[in-house]
């Protein structure tokens, strides 16, 4: 259970930061998401585009390494694994 | 091991200083498209309204020092916790708590100053920067040989021509190959940080300079040439061995 909420508090934190951070980018360059980006999203509202972005590519980052950091905390040693 | 609560304060500090980061390189990158220092390249340039560039490029540094900050952080902690769960494992052996190689922040700057081969990081740049130079000599001669024949291209037209952008993009990427291979090569020791520096400084120096480099993922290229060395030196070895 605390592997997953590792894994959990990992992408929840990369997907917050990266909604908050995609808010503020698409507010000073919309171009970077409508041009910059492939048109996966297709809306007009800059909010739900940044919403959408920030969700995806954070996620792809914080999974991943949350997912990795959940083993370095909570794998077994092979010492561990041996002792009574 | 190490519990869910104990991570949620340094995930919080590092989703802090990557927010910091991104800020920083957002203001840095504005500020130095305003001057005229960085500029779009093709083919996003003909793509975004010449008025957008700077607010793109601002944009563009806020989310490669976000990536950038936010991967090499995360990794950073997970050899930090890593490493957490063997000082316990120490401590619990009857070491005194915080005994550990890494337990002191002094201890990590010293272990971090003995790991980094000033000479081999020196080498490396040195070497990006001169294939740098002599693979822009070649645009140069082709251009002036192309003028020669009168059929001449303008500074944007060369900037513009896919050939030329592809030529740069491999020019760079052998360059900072080379640069970490050889970093490697001289360090013999901790290849993935001294190939990594080449990287860093070849960032650092592209972004003070007008040239195709600058750009973070100089760091990984450089990184995989000093990690090919490595592999390369241990099949010397085994060679050595086997003979």
């Amino acid at each position: 259970m605390q592997f997953v909420g590792i894994v959990v508090l990992s992408l929840l934190g990369a997907i917050a930061y990266g909604i908050l951070h995609d808010q503020v980018a698409v507010r000073v360059c919309v171009e970077y998401f409508t041009i910059g980006h492939p048109p996966i999203f297709r809306t007009e509202s800059p909010t739900l585009l940044a919403l959408g972005w920030g969700t995806l590519e954070a996620g792809l980052v914080g999974l991943p390494l949350g997912i990795v950091l959940a083993l370095a905390a909570r794998a077994r040693n092979r010492c561990e694994v041996s002792n009574p | 091991m190490r519990s869910l609560k104990s991570l949620i304060l340094p995930v919080g500090i590092l989703l802090g200083v990557t927010g910091v980061s991104g800020l920083l390189a957002g203001i840095a990158g504005f500020v130095l498209a305003s001057r005229g220092s960085l500029v779009l390249w093709e083919p996003m340039a003909s793509a975004v309204p010449k008025s957008r560039h700077v607010r793109f490029l601002a944009d563009l540094w806020a989310h490669s020092a976000s990536y950038f900050v936010g991967g090499m952080g995360g990794l950073f902690l997970i050899g930090r916790t890593w490493l957490s769960r063997n000082e316990r494992i120490v401590a619990q052996d009857g070491a005194a708590p915080g005994a550990g190689r890494y337990a002191t922040l002094a201890g990590e700057l010293s272990d971090f100053r003995r790991r980094v081969s000033v000479k081999a990081v020196a080498v490396g740049v040195i070497v990006v920067g001169s294939s740098v130079v002599v693979g822009l000599g070649i645009v140069f001669v082709w251009a002036f040989v192309r003028a020669r024949l009168g059929r001449p291209l303008s500074a944007a037209e060369v900037r513009a021509n896919p050939s030329f952008l592809v030529f740069s993009y491999v020019l760079v990427f052998l360059s900072l190959l080379l640069g970490g291979f050889l970093a490697g090569r001289i360090a013999k020791h901790d290849f993935l940080l001294n190939g990594a520096l080449v990287g860093v400084v070849s960032v650092v120096v592209g972004i003070l300079t007008p040239g195709p480099t600058g750009s973070w993922l100089d760091i990984p290229m450089a990184a995989l040439g000093a990690v090919l060395a490595r592999s390369r030196r241990t099949l010397d070895e085994i060679q050595i061995d086997g003979a």
